[in-house]
């Protein structure tokens, strides 16, 4: 507890109608003498005050802020009266003091005794400048001049000369308020300063005056009204990881981030406070430097990947298009949630907003610093699966139990193949090493007026796999920032450049798992087995060949037209290019489906984007309070052309990378264009820092819509208060530092949807007779709009401790009432189903916390801890029955419930699946009335927590995630005893005679009560993990090593990713990807200087 | 001016210019020309070529494969695989033959039948309708032309009737392409259908013209439309018009029987009187190939997807040509077993060009429509020589006779079995028609088809229930 001289308890803490906080401070009423002995010198007057309680029982009481700006003091009195050592005390300070009942009430002197006391005159010129922590003058930081006397206006100005020099008419006792977005806010009374001052500003880094990036514009977690969650490059830093999406994974609440598959490159999806659409995307917006962010193709709207050309599977299905961005380049990333964050961005609101901010250029002497890491990745966990032993035990019976004998037809794995000796297909095909290089290098530098920074990185990842496929980066990046001699002018400009290259294998190896463990791969002549359906060699004779070269660039001018007016535009362009090449020659496909021929497709993508958003922002005191207005408009413009070219029947597989040389061709293609308008006002008025209101409105209009709505009215009411500044608690300081409540309200739109959907189209078919036809593909729909989503956000953030312990809780609701979908139509009209809006309700709601704290803070030793966890609950209300997929939707469950016969037990007799009727009994032979909804994958409740230890020059850092869902919790058998091994509990439990309880059924070459079971909930359960999912270890060499070879700073470490998954699911790699490749456990060396 | 009426003024300016911008241009803006991938819907009939390219979309054969497979299934003329060819050793996966079993078995699955046969058809009528609107409000043909693609479309449209009518009773009627009426229709009686397909066929042979649109026979002509109208009234049993219409084509020396049974189906038959081309050059297609879909002849190396019922193969008398020349056998990859199937086409390569194309009307078919006529007619004697024609061709030298109605009748219903098997439901529809079907189906499948069971409310195949559901007017076949 700060406060020394009173215990103070926190007894009640109350919710009423909003929050009731009351402080009830208790007097301890120890009767002692009034005599007062004192010998002190430079002293504080806390200090002073505690001795003074311990001597005579007086219990003191004042506020934090009534302390500020004291003088210390010396003093040397003996047994001298109470009253004259307090008057002794409080004579050169801005105190007064009262005797009330045993305790002595401090108060600041009114301003009229302040004038009859002080010495000093009653107006001064006060002048002085604005620093950084280097030192460096600092310009754009706002002062605020807090007059004592209540009744007089308080006044603002932006120091913003390029020395952040000022010169202020002030009052002796006006308290002075520095602040500035990023920095921690200082108060200082004037008499407390000596001229010329040097106001020196620390940055606010994990504290409630962060900087946070919101749409268009900026706040601190201190001031947002809204629901924001960061993380920042420090914590990006420490993993290793390609994406940098994969870097939030269980790091923010309400936002859950999946990886597909461990592959390099793979997709990562991102899903911000649960899906609220039906059919349309539930990616959320993208935007990178205040640019949306252009992700991939229209045709495809829930987040296609970058290189998606129909026919063309990349690796892992979908190649992100974050694998060009370089994780080393961003600053921070902020994810968007409630209304009040997202209410702006309008049609593209409603599924929450990413915002990456990448460096910018920092002021001072040239720096170039160099980042090496080089490390290792491999499948953390193996699927344990049968033995060929036990294999072979598992066919003998189901031959046995079907009544065949074993023939080389119908068994060569128990008669042809070998008997003695098997191989264990992921070890041979998943066991290798992955490699992982990454090389960044930083270098900048500037002064005040010129920035720049030129940062350019490599990147390359191997697979598991057998062979030397990788996955590339290679990416530059400039940042330059201008600002005009009169400083009203400042220009910002980012251009990156970003090149992919993949030949990384289609298929997946994780699929050969399951193959007979003694399946030969090559015949005696030496080419390919083809005596299963796959063969995991002939995969190996497969190529993919991808890349893409991507621009995005951002300019952002600003221009100070009068003091609080400001214009600004801000514009980005980016254009991506792909093209793919994927070579299938004869000799890797089986000759059993139909004669193989040397095939290849192409596929190749342009992506281009702009958007042009002129701003204007006005800042000005009024009533007050500071009131911030913002207008702008924005243009955006996408064009998507793409070319897919099936090539087929080549002379030679040589040929296989070029167009030229087949015999046969199919050609597709897409050319869309996209275009959005909108203008968008928001409001915010904060009076007092006690009280903040946030209004937003948007108007969008966009092509995907039809033309009665192209547009639409979006917006959003938010507030929030500060209840600590409220005077009955700011002056009694409790471990109770910051209180903030927030809520609001407000209506987002979701635009994911196809181009061209209201338009009645022809689209060219079939070929006859030499000319192409056209086939009428859809009715026509004018009526076709965005879906909306309401969001009511509930919030609450707290500071403990001086800040130490931030608390920060979220209640959200949200609610999706107009879904966009196929509606059915009679197929009598020629059409099955035009795309149309329809009633439905989805009512997404949970609460999200996030905790930091600061447990230890010394010169030597540091430890914090961050924490979150989130709870969603979702489910669907109503569904209109017009929709076509309305069978698939159950009210009251969430979207995405399964379906599926209910698992009872094997039959005792027969070894035959028993499934639960609908009547309650239990039967073989399940028929569709006894299908029920069983579960989902959602999760159930996730979030992490971060441990960060620092020892003099050592950081030591882990990450864990939790997450709490239901899964698969291992592959469903296909079918048992088939050419197909098992996963190792099939080892025992498989029924083999009458009476058995056996845990699986019989084993059958083919029995039509597996099809039922792979439509059941056999395997279904807890799939809850917990994943260790980061350590870090750095080491900061001492200065004095370091100087001796001229580098300001080196630092070495060791990162490790995905180390350690907890989890009852064994028989699947990871629960995050199931049977697929998983994320890779990584671990990484490397080294960081700075010259 | 003070500093903050200035701001003020700036900010209503800016507002002001907004607020304009908005109003006028960004309407503009955001308003985008069509994809450049399709057309839109008014863009189409002012251009004739895309007219005519709309028209062709009717000759999308995606229907015709299945038009084949299901009657035949249902009917004795094919069976599924066993399911151990199905789930054999190594393709336990495999589980598309699931659907077609179902009907051979004759517990008709209403949803996936109606999703592959009916929604096409109703495809096709409405892509009829749409065309026939479109061109009757143009002014972008000649009069010439305009017939021409009218006569099609409503060639088209009584074709893709007939068949509704036939698989699935009385469906709705719907002859225009608005939305709103079309969706509401409630099922049309038998006759006003058959009004309407005599109709649009009669209309459609004033309008076309006698000769081909092309040297192949792969438009639809006034030879085509005579064919369906024979077909039409001989389901009707107007006998005298059925007689009529077949005894046109039969004396035309246009058309001839082809001797030599292995060239039938060879797109240069001269017994065809129309086919549907098969052969890519372009668009979303593998150029340059001949794409018989999978049906006719399997897919080298690729399973069986139905063989011959057995049954079947014992009704052909020796010496039979039919039997060694439309049938081949199949040798299973995986269990060594030999099966028969259909095999009137022979190309089986999905990527390599060949010589057949799939054929819709044929001589032997009239000559067969023909007899019959004429034996209700009580000419039995031309009866006889038409039959005789037909089994002639087949190898089959020796006359079969004719000497009353009963036999007459029993002769050419085996006949047609044995010529027209496997083309467009043939059997399952004129034992349909002949009322027959209650008695000969539960003989001639028992046995060949494990746990086969008839129920007269077999014979029409649900709609599909997805038309019930959407359209509250539409009332299901009984039974179903």
């Amino acid at each position: 507890m700060p406060l020394a001289c009173t215990r103070t308890i926190l007894l009640t803490m109350k919710f009423t109608f909003f929050l009731l906080i009351t402080v009830i401070m208790q007097v301890s009423a120890n009767s002692y003498g009034q005599k007062v002995t004192l010998s002190e010198k430079n002293t504080r007057l806390e200090h002073i005050f505690n001795k003074i309680r311990v001597q005579t029982g007086y219990d003191f009481m004042f506020s934090g802020s009534t302390m500020r700006d004291t003088k210390t003091i010396s003093i040397n009195v003996r047994d001298a009266e109470l009253k004259t050592v307090l008057d002794q005390l409080l004579t050169n300070q801005p105190l007064t003091f009262k005797i009330e009942d045993r305790s002595v009430v401090i108060t600041r002197k009114s301003l009229k005794e302040t004038v009859k006391n002080t010495t000093a005159g009653l107006a001064a010129i006060l002048s002085g400048k604005v620093v950084n922590e280097q030192g460096l003058p600092l310009p754009g930081v706002t002062v605020t001049i807090i007059p004592e006397d209540k009744t007089k206006k308080t006044s603002s100005f932006f120091i913003n000369n390029s020395g952040a020099v000022f010169t202020l008419n002030v009052e002796q006792n006006d308290l002075l308020q520095f602040s500035f977005i990023g920095y921690k806010t200082q108060e200082h009374l004037v008499s407390g300063l000596k001229q010329p001052v040097t106001i020196k500003m620390v940055s606010a880094v994990g504290s409630l005056d962060e900087i946070q990036v919101i749409a268009y514009g900026t706040t601190s977690r201190r001031l947002s009204t809204g629901a924001v969650s960061s993380i920042t490059a420090e914590e990006i830093a420490k993993q290793p990881v390609s994406n940098p999406l994969l870097a939030l994974q269980g790091r923010v609440s309400g936002a859950v981030i999946t990886q597909n598959s461990g592959l390099p490159g793979g997709y990562v999806d991102v899903l911000i406070r649960g899906a609220s659409s039906i059919s349309s995307g539930t990616t959320p917006l993208f935007v990178i430097d205040g640019v949306p962010f252009n992700t991939g193709a229209p045709a495809s709207v829930n987040g296609a990947g970058f290189n998606e050309v129909s026919g063309i599977a990349a690796p892992s299905v979908r190649l992100s298009p974050f694998s060009i961005i370089n994780p080393d380049d961003i600053e921070r990333i902020d994810i968007l949630k409630d209304a009040d964050a997202t209410a702006i961005f309008g049609t593209k609101g409603a599924n929450g907003a990413v915002m990456i901010t990448t460096k910018r250029a920092k002021q001072g002497k040239t720096q170039l610093s160099v980042n090496l890491q080089q490390g290792f990745g491999e499948v953390a966990h193996f699927i344990p699966i049968l033995n060929l032993e036990q294999y072979l035990n598992i066919r003998h019976q189901a031959l046995k139990n079907d009544g065949l004998t074993p023939n080389a037809t119908n068994a060569p794995d128990l008669l042809s193949w070998n008997q003695n000796e098997g191989v264990d297909w992921q070890r041979k095909y998943m066991g290798g090493t992955a490699q992982y290089t990454n090389i960044n290098a930083t270098l900048q530098g500037g002064d005040a007026r010129t920035r720049m920074l030129l940062s350019t990185g490599y990147n390359r990842q191997t697979p598991v796999s057998p062979g030397r496929q990788s996955d590339q980066r290679a990416s530059a990046r400039l940042n330059v920032e201008h600002n005009s001699l009169d400083k009203k002018f400042n220009a910002v400009a980012n251009i990156n450049y970003g090149y992919n290259h993949s030949d990384m294998r289609t298929s997946d190896f994780s699929q050969f798992v399951f193959m007979p463990p003694n399946r030969p791969l090559y015949n005696a002549d030496g080419s390919i087995n083809w005596a299963t359906i796959q063969n995991p060699e002939a995969s190996l004779l497969k190529r993919y060949l991808g890349s893409t070269n991507s621009l995005t660039s951002n300019l952002n001018l600003r221009y100070i037209l009068m003091s609080g007016l400001e214009l600004q535009v801000n514009s980005g362009f980016n254009k991506s290019n792909t093209n793919q090449n994927q070579q299938s020659p004869a000799i890797s496909e089986s000759p059993r489906n139909a004669v193989p021929t040397n095939d290849a497709n192409f596929g190749l993508i342009d992506n281009q984007f702009y958007s042009v958003e002129p701003q204007l922002n006005f800042n000005r005191k009024i009533g007050g309070g500071d009131l911030s207005l913002l207008i702008g408009t924005t243009f955006q413009n996408t064009a998507f052309v793409s070319t897919s070219i099936n090539a087929r029947q080549y002379i030679n597989a040589q040929l296989l990378g070029a167009i030229t040389g087949a015999a046969n061709y199919r050609l597709t293609g897409n050319n869309n264009v996209y275009k959005y308008n909108s203008v968008f006002t928001r409001l915010n008025y904060n009076w007092q820092q006690k009280y903040i209101i946030n209004g937003i409105l948007r108007r969008d209009g966009s092509s995907r819509f039809g033309s009665d709505y192209s547009f639409g009215n979006f917006g959003s009411i938010g507030g929030a208060w500060i209840f600590t500044n409220e005077d009955f608690l700011k002056n009694k300081k409790s471990f109770l530092s910051f209180g903030k409540l927030k809520a609001n309200w407000g209506i987002t739109g979701n635009d994911l949807i196809s181009d061209y959907l209201y338009l009645p189209l022809f689209k060219p078919s079939n070929v006859y007779q030499g000319q192409t036809t056209l086939a009428s593909v859809n009715p026509a729909n004018e009526k076709i709009r965005w879906e909306t989503t309401q969001k009511l956000d509930l919030g609450i953030d707290l500071g403990f401790f001086n800040d130490r312990m931030l608390l920060n809780a979220n209640y959200y609701y949200n609610r999706s009432n107009n879904q966009l979908g196929m509606l059915s139509l009679p197929v009598s009209t020629g059409y099955s189903g035009y795309m149309a809006n329809f009633p439905a309700r989805i009512d997404m709601q949970g609460v999200e916390f996030e905790l930091n704290t600061t447990n230890v803070k010394s010169k030597n030793f540091n430890w914090k801890t961050s924490l979150n966890l989130t709870i969603p609950r979702s489910k669907i209300v109503s569904v209109s029955a017009d929709f076509t997929g309305a069978a698939t939707l159950p009210i009251g469950y969430p979207l995405s419930q399964f379906r599926g016969y209910i698992f009872d037990s094997i039959d005792p007799d027969t070894g035959i699946p028993l499934f639960r009727t609908t009547a309650g009994g239990t039967t073989a032979t399940p028929t569709m009335d006894d299908l029920q909804w069983y579960g989902n994958t959602l999760p159930k409740a996730y979030g992490g927590i971060g441990n960060d230890f620092q020892y003099q020059g050592f950081t030591l850092s882990f990450f864990i995630q939790v997450m709490q869902q239901d899964g698969q919790t291992m592959p469903k058998p296909g079918s048992i005893g088939t050419a197909t091994n098992l996963p190792a509990q099939f080892a025992s439990g498989v029924w083999q005679k009458s009476g058995d309880i056996a845990t699986f059924p019989k084993a059958s070459t083919g029995l039509t009560a597996y099809s039922f079971l792979g439509s059941s909930n056999f395997g279904f359960g807890d799939n809850t993990f917990a994943k260790l999912r980061n350590i870090s270890l750095a080491y900061a060499l001492p200065a004095q090593w370091t100087k001796s070879v001229h580098v300001t700073n080196a630092r070495i470490f060791a990162n490790a990713q995905n180390v350690y998954t907890w989890t009852k699911a064994k028989y699947l790699f990871d629960p995050e990807t199931g049977s697929a490749t998983p994320p890779l456990r990584m671990i990484t060396f490397g080294l960081n200087l700075s010259l | 001016m003070k500093p903050a009426n200035k701001i003020y003024l700036n900010l209503v300016f800016f507002s002001c210019v907004l607020a304009a911008l908005h109003l006028s241009s960004c309407k503009k803006y955001i308003d985008v020309p069509a994809p450049k991938m399709s057309l839109e819907a008014d863009k189409v009939f002012s251009d004739s070529a895309a007219t005519l390219s709309s028209v062709l979309q009717l000759y999308d054969r995606e229907v015709m494969e299945l038009l084949n497979i299901y009657p035949s299934l249902s009917a004795d003329e094919v069976i599924m695989p066993p399911a151990s060819i199905w789930n054999s050793f190594f393709n336990a996966a495999n589980m598309q033959g699931n659907t077609l079993s179902v009907i051979a078995d004759g517990a008709l699955n209403g949803f996936s039948v109606g999703a592959r046969i009916y929604q096409p058809l109703y495809q096709k009528i409405n892509t009829a309708n749409l065309c026939i609107a479109g061109i009757s409000s143009s002014n972008a043909y000649g009069v010439a032309n305009k017939n021409q693609l009218i006569g099609e479309c409503k060639f088209w449209r009584a074709w893709s009737y007939f068949y509704l009518l036939n698989l699935f009773g009385n469906v709705p009627l719907n002859l225009s392409p608005v939305l709103e009426t079309n969706k509401t229709l409630s099922n049309a009686p038998t006759a006003e259908i058959y009004k309407q397909i005599i109709e649009d066929l009669t209309d459609a042979r004033n309008r076309l013209s006698a000769t081909n649109m092309s040297t192949e026979k792969i438009r639809v002509n006034k030879a085509a439309v005579t064919a369906m109208l024979a077909r039409v009234y001989f389901f009707q049993q107007n006998w005298p018009a059925a007689y009529s219409e077949a005894s046109t084509l039969l004396t035309s020396t246009t058309y001839t029987l082809e001797s030599d049974l292995a060239t039938v189906f060879l797109k240069t038959s001269k017994e065809t009187i129309f086919q549907i081309q098969t052969v890519n050059s372009g668009a979303t297609a593998l150029t340059g190939v001949t794409q018989i879909p999978g049906f006719f002849a399997p897919l080298s190396g690729v399973l069986l997807t139905s063989y011959a019922n057995a049954n079947l193969l014992s009704s052909f008398q020796t010496g039979d040509l039919r039997k060694s020349k439309w049938i081949a056998n199949f040798l299973d990859f995986n269990t060594f077993q030999s099966y028969s199937y259909p095999s009137k086409y022979k190309l089986n390569n999905a990527s390599v060009s060949g010589n057949e194309y799939i054929v819709m009307f044929r001589l032997a078919e009239l000559y067969l429509i023909r007899a019959e006529a004429a034996a209700n007619l009580d000419r039995l004697a031309e009866a006889e020589e038409d039959l005789f024609t037909v089994r002639k061709r087949a190898g089959l030298s020796t006359r079969l006779a004719l000497p009353d109605l009963p036999t007459a009748l029993t002769a050419l219903e085996r006949e047609r079995r044995l010529e027209l098997f496997t083309e467009y439901g043939d059997r399952w529809l004129n034992l349909k028609r002949t009322g027959r079907i209650h008695t000969v189906l539960p003989v001639t499948k028992v046995g060949t088809v494990p746990g086969y069971k008839w129920e007269p409310y077999q014979a029409l195949y649900p709609i599909p229930s997805q038309e019930v559901f959407a359209n509250r007017n539409l009332k299901q076949n009984p039974g179903y």
